[in-house]
C-alpha cells in the first residue's frame, strides 16, 4: 500500500504551483516578507547611496554578525517549540553556562574543559526543565520561568559576587568563532548555518524529528505510534538549552566579557522569530528555514529602522510593531490554509 | 535638586552614625525594615546595594526583609502594603514610574512608617511623592558632570553631535540624565540624539554600531547606562571608529578596563552600595533617636583613568 501510495503523492505535488507550494509551506510568508525587504533596501540604498548605508561592507558585516545571536537561540527554541513545548530559561542559560566556562577559564582550568562545563550547566538545565513539566504534568511555559529567575538569580552568587569577567580567550579560539572572512562575512554567520543545517538533518533526516512534530501535533496519537513523548520532550529541552549556550559563547568571544547580568527579553525575542518564522505556538509545525528567515527579517528591520533615521528612542516601538504584524500575517495564512 | 546645606546634614548624620556605633546592642530597640529592590532579579548592578543593606542592617541592628519588585509597578505597591500589614517601622521602595505608588507610599506614611524612597525618585521629588527621603543618584547633575567632562576633555564644540544610547529611553533615569547632558552639551553648542538599547549585551553593541553607520557625522557616545557605557567601545571597533571619545554611567570591569587603558573618558558612578546602607541606616536613627532623615545624593562620583583602580578592585561588594 505505502508503495503504491507514495510516487501517487509525489506526483499531486508536483503539480501544486510553486505559489500554492510558497503559501502553503510555514516559512511561506516569511521567505516573501523577507525577499521583500532585501529588494526595497537594495533599491532605496542604490537610489540614496549618501544617506542610506545598507549596502556597505560595514553595514552588511554587522547584520550578518547580529544575525546568530538571536537565530541560534531561536533554532533551540524552535525545536522545543515544534516538539510542543516552550524554554523561557534560554535567557538565564544563555547568560549563566558561557558565563560558567569564563570563570573555570579564569580560575585556570582548560579551555575544553570549561566549555564542557558550560555545556554540562546547559544540560542540567534541559534536564530539570523536562524532569518538572513531564513528570509533573505542569505547563513548560510556567517551570521554565521559574527556572529563569533560579538560574538568573544564583550565578552571581556561585561566582562568590563576581559581577562580570572580562577574559583574554586563545586568539586561535577567538578567530574561529569571530573572524571577519573576506571583509564581510563574520564567523558568527557561518556558526548559525551550520547549526541551522544541523538542526536540519535532525527534523528532515532523522527519526527524531518526526518524532519531534508527532510530540508537538498529537501527543496521544505518538503514543500510539510507539513514541516514547517523554524521552522525545526531553532530548528537545537539552538541545535547547545546548543551542542557547552556543550563541552565549559567541557572544562571550565577541566582546571578550562574560556576565552574570541578565539579558532581559532574548527569551521571547526567540519566541517571536520562531512565530515569525511560521512554527505553530501549539507544537507540531514549522521549518528550519522559517527560523533563519525570521532572525533576518527581525534583524533587518532594526537595521533599515536604525539607518532610516527613524527616532531611535522608539526602536523597541517599531521592532514590536513589526513583530506584531509578521505574527499576524502568519496566523491569517495558517487559518486559510 | 538636593541643596548643599542638606548634603552637609547627610554627612554629618554619616559621621554621627559611625560614632554611635559603639552604643551596646541592650540600648538598641529592633527596628524592623522592608527594602524593595525594584527589578531585575540578578542584575549585578544591584550586588552592592543588598551588600550595603545588609552591611547597614548588621551594624545598626536592623532586622531587615529584602524583597524583589520584579519591575512591576503593582506588585511593588502590593510590596509596600504588605510592609504596612506586617507592622515594619520603615518601607524602602524605588519611585520608578511616577504616580504608580504615590497612593501605597501615602498609606505607609499615613500608618506610621518611615518611608525613603531609593535608586529612582518621583521626577517632582518630595513635591510628587509623600516619601520622606530620596537616597540616589541626581540624575539630571550626574549627567552635566559627564558632559562637561567629555566636552573638556575632547574640546567638542559647535557642530559635534554625540549619541546618546540607553537601555530604555522612556525610563525616569534615562529622561533625566539625558537632560543633564544635554544641558552640558548645550553650553557647548554640541546636538545629540537618543537610541534605545535594551539590556542584551550583542544587541546594544549591534544597534549603536549600526547607529554610527546610520550617521557618519556622530563624534562622540555618552551611554546613559550600564549596558550601552560597557558596549560603545566594541560598537565603535566594529564600524571602524575605534578612538570614538565615549563616556558614561555606571561601573562593572569592562568599563572599568576601558577607562583604565585610556578607551572610555570617565563613568558617573552612582554608588548603589550608599544606596543600600544610608536608607537602612536613616531608618534606624529616625526610628530610635527621632535623627532627621535627608535627601542624599549618591551619584556625582566621577570615575576617570585616576581612580578608577579601586572601582574594579571592589567590585560587587563595595563598588
Amino acid at each position: 500500500m505505502t508503495e503504491t501510495a507514495k510516487p501517487d503523492i509525489q506526483a499531486r505535488y508536483r503539480q501544486i504551483s510553486l505559489v500554492d507550494r510558497i503559501r502553503t509551506h510555514p516559512a511561506g510568508p516569511v521567505a516573501v516578507v523577507f525577499v521583500v525587504m532585501l529588494v526595497l533596501c537594495t533599491l532605496y540604498a542604490l537610489a540614496n547611496p549618501t544617506s542610506f548605508y545598507f549596502l556597505t561592507k560595514g553595514n552588511t558585516s554587522l547584520v550578518l554578525r547580529a544575525i546568530p545571536n538571536f537565530g541560534i537561540v531561536a533554532l533551540g527554541v524552535g525545536l522545543l517549540m515544534i516538539a510542543g513545548e516552550f524554554d523561557l530559561s534560554v535567557g538565564s542559560v544563555y547568560v549563566a553556562a558561557p558565563f560558567g566556562m569564563a570563570f573555570a577559564y579564569a580560575n585556570g582550568v582548560p579551555l575544553a574543559w570549561a566549555i564542557l562545563f558550560a555545556y554540562s550547566i546547559a544540560i542540567c538545565v534541559g534536564l530539570v526543565n523536562a524532569f518538572l513539566t513531564l513528570k509533573f504534568n505542569i505547563p513548560s511555559f510556567i517551570v521554565t520561568l521559574g527556572m529563569l529567575f533560579i538560574v538568573r538569580t544564583s550565578a552571581p552568587y556561585l561566582a562568590g559576587h563576581t559581577r562580570s569577567l572580562v577574559i583574554k580567550l586563545p586568539p586561535d579560539f577567538k578567530a574561529a568563532l569571530t573572524k571577519n572572512l573576506w571583509g564581510f562575512m563574520p564567523a558568527q554567520f557561518l556558526w548559525f548555518i551550520g547549526l541551522a543545517i544541523v538542526a536540519y538533518l535532525i527534523l528532515n533526516r532523522h527519526f527524531l524529528g518526526n518524532h519531534f512534530y508527532a510530540a508537538g501535533g498529537d501527543k496521544r496519537a505518538a503514543r500510539f505510534a510507539g513514541i516514547n513523548v517523554a524521552w522525545t520532550k526531553t532530548i528537545a529541552f537539552v538541545l535547547c538549552a545546548m543551542f542557547a549556550t552556543t550563541s552565549g559563547i559567541l557572544q562571550v568571544a565577541r566582546s571578550s566579557k562574560a556576565e552574570t547580568n541578565p539579558q532581559l527579553f532574548i527569551e521571547l525575542f526567540a519566541v517571536a522569530v520562531c512565530v515569525m518564522g511560521g512554527l505553530s505556538l501549539f507544537g507540531g509545525r514549522g521549518a528550519v528555514i522559517g527560523i533563519v528567515l525570521g532572525a533576518a527579517v527581525l534583524q533587518l528591520i532594526q537595521d533599515v529602522i536604525i539607518l532610516a533615521r527613524l527616532p531611535g528612542f522608539y526602536l523597541d516601538m517599531f521592532v514590536g510593531i513589526a513583530i506584531v504584524l509578521g505574527v499576524v500575517m502568519n496566523a491569517a495564512v495558517q487559518k486559510r490554509y | 535638586m538636593i541643596s548643599h546645606a542638606r548634603r552637609v546634614l547627610a554627612s554629618s548624620s554619616i559621621v554621627l552614625a559611625a560614632f554611635s556605633v559603639q552604643v551596646s546592642a541592650q540600648e538598641m530597640e529592633e527596628v524592623k525594615v522592608t527594602f524593595i529592590q525594584h527589578c531585575c532579579s540578578g542584575a549585578t548592578f544591584f550586588l552592592p546595594m543588598q551588600f550595603g543593606a545588609e552591611e547597614a542592617a548588621r551594624i545598626f541592628d536592623v532586622d531587615l526583609t529584602y524583597v524583589n519588585a520584579d519591575g512591576d509597578a503593582a506588585r511593588h505597591s502590593n510590596l509596600i502594603q504588605t510592609a504596612i500589614a506586617e507592622g515594619q517601622h520603615a518601607v524602602i521602595p524605588t519611585i520608578t514610574v511616577p504616580d504608580a505608588l504615590d497612593d501605597a507610599v501615602q498609606q505607609a506614611v499615613d500608618a506610621g512608617l518611615i518611608v525613603i524612597a531609593q535608586n529612582i525618585d518621583d521626577p517632582d521629588g518630595g513635591d510628587g511623592n509623600a516619601r520622606h527621603a530620596f537616597v540616589g543618584q541626581d540624575f539630571i547633575a550626574s549627567g552635566q558632570i559627564i558632559g562637561r567632562k567629555m566636552v573638556e576633555t575632547h574640546g567638542l564644540g559647535e557642530g559635534d553631535h554625540c549619541l546618546l544610547p540607553v537601555e530604555f529611553p522612556e525610563l525616569t533615569y534615562a529622561i533625566e540624565r539625558a537632560q543633564g547632558v544635554q544641558i552640558a552639551l548645550d553650553e557647548a553648542g554640541v546636538t545629540s540624539e537618543v537610541v534605545g538599547t535594551g539590556t542584551v549585551d550583542a544587541e546594544a553593541t549591534t544597534i549603536i554600531a549600526q547607529s554610527l553607520i546610520a550617521n557618519p557625522n556622530i563624534s562622540c557616545a555618552i551611554g546613559l547606562g550600564t549596558t550601552p557605557t560597557t558596549t560603545i567601545p566594541d560598537a565603535a571597533a566594529e564600524v571602524g571608529r575605534d578612538g570614538l571619545p565615549n563616556g558614561g554611567f555606571d561601573t562593572n570591569p569592562k568599563i572599568m578596563e576601558n577607562i583604565l587603558a585610556g578607551i572610555t573618558t570617565g563613568t558617573m558612578d552612582q554608588q548603589p552600595f550608599w544606596q543600600g546602607f544610608l536608607p537602612v541606616m536613616f531608618a534606624a536613627y529616625e526610628h530610635r533617636y527621632g535623627l532627621r532623615m535627608v535627601d542624599f545624593d549618591t551619584g556625582n562620583n566621577l570615575i576617570d583613568a585616576e581612580n578608577g583602580q579601586k572601582a574594579l578592585d571592589w567590585g560587587g561588594t563595595y563598588r
